[in-house]
């Protein structure tokens, strides 16, 4: 009985210590999860030959960063950031600085700083995609209108002439920019109206017109629900859930570019990883442009370095399924002739917390 | 009375010739030892993972000490300004210095009042390109002395020798770099590998020379790249703006060698020409800031030193409070009035189908709490289920009912969803009473509902209480429901930690939050043992 007894503490123990001791060359790559880490498992785990790769989900935040590096601690490689915490995170110090010259260059020369259609905001990050709020609504919800479909994003701030609910998320970015934009401003002066305090008045005014009338969301999969159920005649949504939904089943949704938010993903190094020459080697693999438009195969996020976009549009019908994928890409020359904006993170990193407050506020009364 | 006697006469023995007495008393202490060790497992998971966090969760909604590293002449000389106007040259001079130099690693008294604003080091420039050796010790002449150097010398050595496989050696290195750092600055996220690699090119006892200077300038200029960066974000807290300020002017303020150093700051961006940006560094001054718990109920710290309200497109959390002792208060109602009845039929009916009901009860509980909301939403949304039976019963299209994504669908969601915990303790203390005392108050006249009223509903009490207790401290934490269903008037307090801890990274605001709902629950506890009685409640 004793005999068995220690046996079984030792084998528990041995199992134990196995599970805690990390195999070698392993890579941890912190993701959103579902259809975008797939993508992400297809166009780099599975084309990488120097070591495995593996994908864990978060929901987002530096939190659990900032928990895994002050406590020494690190377990997770690698993470796939926001505008917001690919700048807080170098700022921090939360991720590592990486060599720059280590990256593949274009085909035609170009540095892969260079080649990235946004400025770098520093040395922490390389590139990953880019994605954007945009409005979308179901094929026929708005036959018999009289005013026929809607086309910009004044339309979906407007139910009288398109009648139903719409849905927006349950945060403040891209709406307040979308609103301003509904409302006559030009995208290039948005941030600079919303600095003044009655631009701000001005947004949320705005926003009024459809508080009434708004269904809200807070995970990327409900827009679509709420869409294709009639619950709401527009949405918001992330440009690659649409995509996604259109490409892969059929989805009769139709996508206004016009006033879309774009926004930037990026890839960081997490500070103090043992795995930190592993961790190189995938993201030097993962941000070339091969893989940058291999992605695109997947989902339809788009690339953010201009070699990558010009590999798709060069192979084009690109989605694993043989049908063209441009059309449903955010930075595609078509739908970046529609009015758009790019996010901007340095703005957000100032007045995000105040208009978190303000949207709660707003949207609670 | 016999022992007093039998110890008075002669002590007794036990068999081996030890008195009673000692014998008992070392048995005694042996089986309080090993009820001591039976406990310590769950007395060390207790005070690890229980007390120890609630402990840092206190200390960190009121520790500001990160911005007092960051600008400790400024701080030390805010107190001389009138707070009416723009700050003069000397304040300009300050805060330039704190931005800008490292100073404030290498003098001793860089804290919070030890301080000394007028002692010279604090202005001597270190040469960017070096010499370094010479301007360090002339700020902080103890760096000359090699026993200055030891602590650290210590660890460099020792993550040097360390042993093991390669990975683990060179994981060893880079903790001692990260604590080198961590004694150096106020950051434990700081890597000083080149001080590391000087640190073990050196013997340890001659006096430090250029090549170590040059590795600790460098080092600390990296840190200091954090600090800053973190500076500014609790900066930007109490004054949106200041984090683009302090990066944007840093850059710039790095070309500035000389005064007059308020012209030159003003240049580099007007903004430090804003009297709002320096009235809200009067709310960081203080190492410990009741400013997280002031934030938490929409107030803050105005330039007179007094509590005023957030601008009122700010005021969010009191709304935030109300709505969350609210929702809590209809669910635990909610909860009880439908659990009462349930648990009596519970307890009242046979065997076999008080069984089956049980199942249907605990069902529920068992199935995933993510499956439970999606059925919900499925049955509650605008075109679901009980809408589309509505209409199909005459209810207009337009008019069907909003009961998801809102404060009617949190409710509903929640009910369901802590039902079990108000059913289980009254069904545990309904399952005691005999139901004999009924049948003996109807046998004394008593009409049944004055029987039940002051026979049966007394004796259930202990059963309420914890059912209430339980179910209202659970839901007044709750955060995944919401988020889920909640919409735009359904999320609550717990949302707002669960943003401000993985979104905002103001864990300060997070942890003043949940110090303040952790003392509301002690309260409501101490109100429930005042009014009901503590020893009343019965969980099982």
């Amino acid at each position: 009985m004793r005999k068995r007894l220690i046996t079984t503490t030792l084998a528990s123990a041995l199992i134990g210590a196995a599970l805690v001791t990390p195999t070698q060359a392993d890579v941890t790559i912190a993701s959103w999860g579902g259809a975008y880490t797939m993508s992400q498992q297809k166009a780099y785990a599975d084309t990488w030959t120097e070591g495995q790769a593996n994908f864990v989900n978060y929901n987002g935040g530096l939190g659990e960063v900032r928990t895994q590096v002050e406590s020494g601690n690190v377990t997770w490689d690698l993470i796939d950031v926001l505008p917001h915490e690919a700048r807080v995170g170098c700022d921090e110090g939360l991720f590592e600085e990486l060599p720059r010259d280590v990256f593949v260059p274009a085909a035609d020369g170009t540095s892969m700083d260079d080649d990235i259609m946004v400025e770098v905001p520093n040395d922490c990050v390389v590139p990953q995609i880019f994605w954007s709020y945009v409005p979308f609504y179901q094929k026929g919800a708005f036959d018999g209108n009289p005013a026929g479909d809607p086309k910009t994003i004044a339309d979906f701030f407007d139910v009288e002439k398109f009648p139903g609910k719409r849905g927006i998320h349950t945060w403040g970015n891209a709406l307040v920019e979308m609103a301003l934009m509904a409302d006559g401003v030009a995208p290039e002066d948005v941030y600079s109206v919303l600095d003044t305090p009655e631009g701000m008045d001005r947004a949320f005014a705005k926003l009024d017109t459809i508080k009434d009338h708004a269904v809200f969301w807070s995970s990327g999969a409900k827009p679509l629900e709420l869409v294709s159920s009639g619950e709401v005649s527009m949405s918001l949504a992330y440009n690659g859930r649409i995509g996604a939904a259109i490409l892969s089943e059929g989805a009769p949704f139709v996508i206004n570019w016009d006033g879309q938010v774009l926004e930037e993903e990026w890839l960081a190094m997490i500070k103090g990883t043992p795995n930190a020459d592993e961790a190189l080697k995938f993201l030097i693999h993962a941000s070339a442009p091969e893989q940058q438009a291999g992605q695109a195969k997947w989902i339809t996020y788009a690339p953010m370095r201009a070699s990558g976009i010009e590999i798709i549009e060069a192979g084009e019908p690109w989605f694993n399924t043989g049908v063209d994928i441009m059309p449903l890409m955010p930075n595609a020359p078509a739908a970046l002739s529609e009015k758009h904006l790019f996010a901007d993170p340095g703005w957000w990193a100032d007045n995000g917390d105040s208009i978190s407050e303000r949207f709660t506020a707003w949207s609670g009364q | 009375m016999a022992a007093s006697n039998a110890s008075t006469s002669q002590p007794l023995l036990t068999a081996d010739g030890t008195p009673l007495k000692t014998s008992l008393q070392r048995s005694m202490r042996r089986s309080k030892l090993r009820a001591a060790m039976l406990v310590l497992p769950p007395l060390v998971f207790l005070l690890t993972l229980f007390i120890f966090p609630i402990g840092n969760l206190l200390t960190r909604s009121t520790d500001d000490a990160l911005i007092n590293h960051q600008l400790p002449v400024t701080f030390a000389i805010l107190d001389q300004w009138d707070r009416q106007q723009l700050p003069d040259e000397r304040l300009f001079e300050a805060m330039f210095l704190d931005l800008t130099s490292l100073n404030r690693y290498l003098i001793k008294d860089n804290f919070a009042s030890a301080v000394n604003p007028n002692d010279p080091a604090w202005k001597i420039q270190i040469p960017k390109k070096g010499p370094y050796r010479d301007a360090m010790i002339a700020i902080a002449p103890h760096w000359k002395d090699a026993k200055t150097w030891s602590p650290i010398y210590e660890i460099a050595i020792t993550a040097a020798q360390a042993t093991g496989t390669e990975r683990e050696i060179k994981h060893q290195q880079k903790r001692a770099q990260f604590k080198i750092c961590s004694l150096l600055t106020p950051l434990t996220n700081a890597a000083c590998s080149k001080l590391y690699t000087a640190l073990n090119q050196w013997d340890g006892v001659s006096e430090p020379d250029e090549r170590l200077f040059k590795a600790l300038y460098k080092d600390l200029a990296s840190a200091n790249k954090f600090l800053l960066g973190k500076s500014s974000t609790r900066m930007n807290y109490e004054k949106p703006g200041f984090k683009s300020l302090i990066k944007k002017s840093g850059r710039k303020l790095k070309k500035v060698n000389e005064p007059p150093y308020k012209e030159a700051m003003i240049k580099a961006d007007k903004r430090w020409g804003d009297i709002g940006f320096w009235h809200a560094l009067l709310a960081m001054q203080k190492p410990q800031t009741s400013g997280y718990y002031l934030n938490a109920v929409d107030r803050k710290w105005d330039e007179n030193r007094e509590v005023v309200m957030q601008p009122e497109e700010r005021q969010v959390y009191v709304m935030l409070w109300w709505r969350t002792f609210l929702v809590s208060l209809i669910v635990t109602l909610g909860c009880l009035i439908l659990a009462y009845p349930v648990s009596h039929l519970l307890a009242t009916l046979p065997l076999k189908y008080s069984n089956l009901l049980m199942i249907c009860v605990l069902m529920p509980f068992w199935t995933s709490l993510l499956v439970r909301i999606v059925a919900w939403m499925i049955m509650l949304q605008q075109q679901g289920v009980v809408n589309d039976t509505l209409v199909m019963l005459g209810l207009p299209d337009e008019h069907r009912l909003p009961m998801m994504y809102n404060f009617t669908g949190t409710i509903i969601v929640m009910i369901q969803i802590l039902l079990p915990f108000m059913i289980l303790p009254i069904y545990s203390v309904m399952k005691t009473i005999p139901p004999s005392y009924m049948r003996a108050a109807q046998n004394l006249g008593a009409p049944p509902s004055l029987a039940f009223l002051k026979v049966y509903m007394p004796q259930t009490l202990p059963g309420i209480g914890a059912g209430v207790i339980l179910v209202f401290i659970v839901a007044i934490g709750y955060y995944i429901t919401p988020e889920l269903v909640g919409g735009k008037d359904g999320r609550l307090i717990g949302n707002m930690v669960a943003y401000h801890m993985q979104k905002s990274l103001n864990w300060g605001l997070a942890a003043a939050m949940g110090s303040i709902l952790l003392a509301g629950i002690l309260i409501l506890y101490w109100i429930y043992d005042k009014i009901v009685g503590i020893d009343n409640m019965k969980l099982g």
